[in-house]
This record gives C-alpha cells, sequence and structure tokens, in this order.
C-alpha cells in the first residue's frame, strides 16, 4: 500500500506551491480558478484525505413561522426543522424556527413582517385569516415562500408541500367503501370548519369516491365541530342515539377520543368503521385498541425535507429535478401503526 | 457567575493539547478521528462558546453494496444514495456505490472483501448464502455494517434498516381480512421460493392475522412460482378451477400481471381482493385500474437516509437526535399510489 497523500505530494503534482494548495483546500481565496482546479483536480487523483466539495460561501437564511411546538404534530415538525439545519449546514444554508399564537392573527401579521426583514426565504404554517394573508401576499411578491401543511391561496407563492387534500379524501373514501362492503350503510363526516381549505377538499374528494364507485355507502351527515374535541363526541353520539346503526365516521379534524367514547357508550365501537388523519401517539392506541380503523398520515418529517429541499434548489444549493411536493399519503392500520 | 470555558478548560477535560483543541475548533486537520470526537464532546459539555456543527474534517468513506440497479427497487435505492451524498456533505460523509452481479456470489465475496481497504463503513443488501455470509463475518469484526432491506442477523452486523416482513405480512392479512369482510373468504398464497426469509416471514405474519381476527377468511393453497413471475398466472388459473371459491390472492413475490389476467379467465375480477408487495410502476397501474386492491410497500428513500442516520451518529457526526423511525410499511391503494 503506499503512502498517504499529503499538501506537499499534490503541490508537487500540480505545479503549485504549498501555500496555494493550502488557500484552496481551506478556502481562503486569493487563487486563480485554473491553478484552483489544477489543485483540486490532484487533490483527487492522489485520493487526498479531505472532502473536496466546495461549500458555498453566501448563507441563505431560511425563516420557519409555525405555531407553538405543543401539540406533537408541531413537535415533530419543530426536531426535524433541527435536524434539516445541521444537514444544510454544508450548504450554507442556515434555519431559524418563529412561533406564533394562533389566537393572535395581529401578532402572527406583525410578526411575519419582521421576520421577512431577516431572511432570504420563507417557509410558512399558517392558517387562512384575512389578517394575514395580505401580509403573505406582499412578502410572497418579494421572495420565495413556501407553505406548508395547509395552504393558502397566494399566486405567487413558490410551493406548497403537504398532502393533496383532495386525494386523502378520496383515499378514505375508498377504505370506507370496502372496509363497510356489500351491505353498505350510512356514513358521518366529522369537520372541525368548513373554512379550512384542506378540511373542504378532503370531504369533496370523499364524497366522489362514494357517489363513483360505493353507491351503497350513504353519506347521512355532515356535523362540523368548530375545532373543539369534545363537541366531535357529543356530536357523534347525538347521531347515534338517532339512528340504530352507523356503518361509518370519517374524522377531517381532532377529537377522536371522544368520538372513540361516543362509540363505545353506543356499544357500536365493533361494527362502526372509524377513518381519521394524523398518526399521534393518541391514534395509534385507539387503533391498537381496535376503536379507530385507519388513520391517514402526512409524514411531517418528509414535508419538512421536500420544503428545505425546495428552497435550496431555488437558491442553487441543490440540483434535483424531481421533487414532489405533493407527499405521499400514509395509510395506518393497526398492523403497521 | 462561573468563570466562562475556553479552549484551555477542554484541552485539559480532554486530555489533549491546546493545539489539538485548536485544530479540531478551527477545522484544520490532522487530529485522529478519535481525538476529534472527545474534543467535541467536551467542548460541548463544557458549552464552550464556538459554533461546533462544523463539518469535521476527516472525510468518512461509507461504501455501498447492492445488485446493480435494474429493477425498480435497486434503481430508487441508487438515487436515494446519490441524494444522501448530498445532505451527508456537510459531515463529511462520502458514499461511494459498489454493484455486484446477483449470479457471481463468489465474485461478490470476494468484492466484498475488498471493500475495507477503502471504506470506513459499509452498507449491504445481500442474499443469504454460506460463502458471502463468511465473507461478511469477516468484514464486520473489521467495521461497522449495516445490512438493508433483508437482515442477516448472524453477521455481527451494526443493525438492520428495512421492513419486519412478519408485520408486513399481518399488515397485508389485516387487510385482506377486512376487504373480504364479515362472510369471509377463501385465499390463495403465491410464494416464489419458500426458502427465501423475507417471503417466509410474511406468510406467517398473514396466516397469524387471520387466525386471530378473520377465522371466516380460509387459506385454500399456497403455490410456489420458484421466482419464475411468468408461471404465477398459470398456477393461479390452475388453482382457481380446483377451488372455484377463492376470492382472494396474496402474492409475496412477482407475477401480479399474470395473476391479474388468470382472475379474468375466471370472470372472477370483479369479486377477487388481490394483495401483492412493492410498488413498480407495472403495479401502479395494476392498483389504477381497480385489478389489485392493495400493495404493500418500503421507502428505499428513507432506508438509505436511516442507514446513514445511524452511521452518522456512530461516528460521532450527528449531535441531534435521530430522526423518529418512520413505521417502515406503506400501504398503497388505487387512490394514494
Amino acid at each position: 500500500m503506499g503512502k498517504k497523500a499529503g499538501l506537499a505530494d499534490v503541490a508537487a503534482a500540480a505545479g503549485v506551491s504549498s501555500a496555494t494548495v493550502d488557500r484552496v483546500l481551506n478556502g481562503r481565496g486569493g487563487v486563480s480558478p485554473d491553478k484552483e482546479l489544477r489543485v483540486l483536480e490532484w487533490a483527487r487523483k492522489l485520493q487526498l484525505d479531505r472532502n473536496l466539495e466546495r461549500r458555498p460561501t453566501r448563507i441563505v437564511r431560511l425563516g420557519v413561522v409555525m405555531q407553538n411546538p405543543a401539540n406533537p404534530f408541531y413537535e415533530v415538525l419543530q426536531q426535524t426543522f433541527v435536524k434539516a439545519n445541521a444537514l444544510y449546514a454544508g450548504a450554507s444554508i442556515q434555519i431559524a424556527l418563529h412561533y406564533f399564537d394562533v389566537t393572535a392573527p395581529k401578532e402572527t401579521a406583525a410578526l411575519l413582517a419582521k421576520v421577512t426583514q431577516k431572511h432570504d426565504a420563507l417557509i410558512v404554517i399558517v392558517p387562512d385569516h384575512p389578517l394575514t394573508s395580505e401580509t403573505l401576499r406582499k412578502i410572497a411578491a418579494r421572495l420565495p415562500l413556501v407553505t406548508m401543511v395547509s395552504d393558502l391561496p397566494l399566486p405567487e407563492k413558490l410551493a406548497y408541500v403537504g398532502l393533496d387534500n383532495r386525494a386523502a379524501g378520496r383515499t378514505a373514501g375508498e377504505l370506507m367503501g370496502r372496509y363497510v362492503g356489500a351491505a353498505g350503510g350510512d356514513i358521518v363526516v366529522v369537520s372541525g370548519m368548513q373554512s379550512f381549505i384542506g378540511q373542504g377538499e378532503r370531504e369533496m374528494g370523499f364524497r366522489s369516491v362514494l357517489a363513483e364507485r360505493y353507491p351503497h355507502c350513504r353519506l347521512s351527515a355532515v356535523v362540523e365541530t368548530w375545532e373543539q374535541p369534545e363537541r366531535a363526541g357529543e356530536l357523534v353520539g347525538r347521531i347515534l342515539r338517532e339512528k340504530s346503526r352507523v356503518a361509518g365516521i370519517y374524522n377531517l379534524s381532532t377529537g377522536d377520543r371522544s368520538i372513540a367514547e361516543a362509540l363505545r357508550a353506543y356499544r357500536c365501537e365493533e361494527h362502526t368503521v372509524f377513518i381519521t388523519h394524523e398518526l399521534t401517539t393518541e391514534r395509534k392506541l385507539l387503533l391498537q385498541e381496535g376503536v379507530i380503523d385507519v388513520v391517514l398520515d402526512q409524514n411531517p418529517e418528509l414535508e419538512v425535507m421536500t420544503a428545505v429541499k425546495l428552497l435550496a434548489r431555488h437558491f442553487g444549493r441543490h440540483d434535483e429535478e424531481d421533487i414532489r411536493t405533493h407527499t405521499p399519503i400514509g395509510i395506518y392500520l393497526r398492523e403497521n401503526c | 457567575m462561573p468563570k466562562k470555558t475556553v479552549a484551555a478548560d477542554v484541552a485539559i477535560a480532554a486530555g489533549v493539547s491546546l493545539a489539538t483543541v485548536d485544530r479540531v475548533l478551527n477545522g484544520r486537520g490532522g487530529v485522529s478521528a478519535e481525538k476529534e470526537r472527545r474534543v467535541l464532546e467536551w467542548a460541548r459539555k463544557l458549552k464552550l462558546d464556538r459554533d461546533l456543527e462544523r463539518r469535521p474534517t476527516r472525510t468518512l468513506r461509507v461504501g455501498v453494496l447492492m445488485q446493480a440497479p435494474s429493477n425498480p427497487f435497486y434503481a430508487a435505492l441508487q438515487r436515494a444514495f446519490i441524494r444522501a451524498n448530498d445532505i451527508y456533505f456537510s459531515s463529511n460523509i462520502q458514499v461511494t456505490q459498489y454493484y455486484y452481479d446477483v449470479l457471481d456470489l463468489a465474485g461478490t465475496a470476494k468484492l466484498l472483501a475488498r471493500l475495507p481497504r477503502s471504506q470506513d463503513a459499509l452498507i449491504v443488501i445481500l442474499p443469504a448464502d454460506p460463502v458471502i455470509e463468511r465473507a461478511l463475518e469477516k468484514v464486520t469484526a473489521a467495521m461497522p455494517v449495516i445490512t438493508m432491506a433483508t437482515d442477516l442477523p448472524a453477521s455481527g452486523r451494526l443493525a438492520y434498516v428495512g421492513l419486519d416482513n412478519r408485520s408486513s405480512g399481518r399488515t397485508a392479512g389485516d387487510l385482506m381480512g377486512r376487504f373480504l369482510g364479515a362472510a369471509g373468504g377463501r385465499i390463495a398464497i403465491v410464494s416464489g421460493l419458500h426458502s427465501f426469509t423475507d417471503q417466509g416471514e410474511r406468510e406467517e405474519g398473514f396466516r397469524q392475522v387471520l387466525a386471530e381476527h378473520y377465522p371466516s377468511c380460509v387459506l385454500d393453497a399456497v403455490l410456489e412460482t420458484r421466482e419464475q413471475p411468468e408461471v404465477a398466472g398459470a398456477l393461479v388459473h390452475k388453482v382457481m378451477r380446483q377451488h372455484p371459491a377463492i376470492n382472494g390472492i396474496y402474492n409475496l413475490s412477482a407475477g401480479d400481471r399474470g395473476i391479474v389476467e388468470a382472475i379474468k379467465r375466471h370472470g372472477r375480477e370483479n369479486d377477487t381482493v388481490v394483495i401483492t408487495h412493492e410498488l413498480t410502476a407495472d403495479r401502479k397501474a395494476l392498483l389504477k385500474e381497480g385489478a389489485i386492491a392493495a400493495v404493500i410497500d418500503q421507502n428505499p428513500e428513507l432506508e438509505a437516509l436511516t442507514a446513514l442516520d445511524i452511521l452518522a451518529h456512530h461516528f460521532g457526526r450527528s449531535v441531534d437526535k435521530l430522526l423518529p423511525m418512520q413505521a417502515g410499511i406503506a400501504i398503497y391503494m388505487r387512490e394514494n399510489c
């Protein structure tokens, strides 16, 4: 085995001084492009024990604006952004997180405006509210803006990264139709807030698959919880009291624990097919207990990595052409959750 | 207030010279991997006021040994490792791929034995074979090795990254039971080669779930194609003639197109549930046509990143928590494929 190559060997082979080799390898500048190329070429040929990819010098600052990571979904997002920050350090990309309070849209708008001043691009997970949407429209005109998880109607945004909610609703419809089977029956949709764009799309997708392929599954009620988890159980309980049998429940939003309690109270947990979204620890438990039958999940880790990748590409720090902005729809059952 | 930590404190704590600490912190190289790890560990513990996330100077070489990427699964892995090489640039990890010929096991063993000379760690996707396993045992004694997709648990590998095949068989069984519904049905399993451990485990998991939760689903036949996809259709045709009540097919291997055609020959395409593995372009088309009900899949991109994440941790190149490992079993149906 040959001796390990040193800087001096590279200098000799490339016909430059050791100081020049040192300047190239440590990115200190002041070397002509021609010499730099020669040094890198010989360093590679002689297998110098150094990583020879160049690190871009200008730092790109990405700002993330999202809710406080108080619930498990946002906690995973936060951890993954921290991880992405470490992974993209080599591409000179820095990621900073900024949190807003969901109940204070005015402060959120101010925060968005402030964050914009310090960053080269933004990733936002913000609900559609008139106070923030005007600010966001202005921001999208100035910097690359990526919406995540829930889309916003901003014509100038760079991209939306997340589920194709209509396809997610269709998937729920396909599973509902197959699980309920030939006998068919009454189906109830529980929505959080009809004005949430993503939820509306899910409901539409769900309805169209039932109409196309499972006409014996009849959508008999759509109830709205105003995003209050306890209300979901009350509303479902009221329906179960009136009807002797509900074949399926599709929950678009929150409140699975209270729906599960209602199902148990009316002894419907065995035969009512219950499909919902987001694989949290609590829902895993309900899957394993057999109360929830299917959870559709949007893989927040993948969404973070995709959003960062898109922006890295926008700034010439990543060259993958085919980046899928609609993330895959995960299907979880008792056996794979 | 306690005194602020300086480089000299780190040198004492880590048991190295001040010059070594300086070399590590300023990325000047020439420090052994072990000393570098110690310096960074103590600098973090003592909360030295420096950015410690800089690129380590020594390049870590990770070799990937797998089949030539001629089928879609290996092509996806190849792309995933090229991307991973980009992403792990900041940790100064270089990923190099080596391909072997499945028909030349002796040549594969030779290639495997040669890799430790140029690599610091290996990721391998290798069949269970005595010649290969002997060669692999020597390698695992010398460096960390990760087995992927199919495990060789006795080899002394650092970790296995891939599906739990028993769970994926259980997931297929759960879907079959739900799709066939309360009326139940008669089922045939199509296997490639009984001696493949991953296929054997899937079959076992599938049988277990039917026995536990779906007693009205009865297994009528287990067929073996000897890994010749073109005979799968003929075998299914024959078994459906013998057992006309068969309305569920679980395929552990290849040959789905032929199976679907056999079912059509019997005019049973509308009431026969087909479940299979690995989402290829051909299977996507069959899902869309409604000929296959579900495909169980593994995510090669995620597996590649997970394998590298484990190695980065092993070499102290990653300070944050490992990304939460995704439940690896993905389910694809007509609406989410």
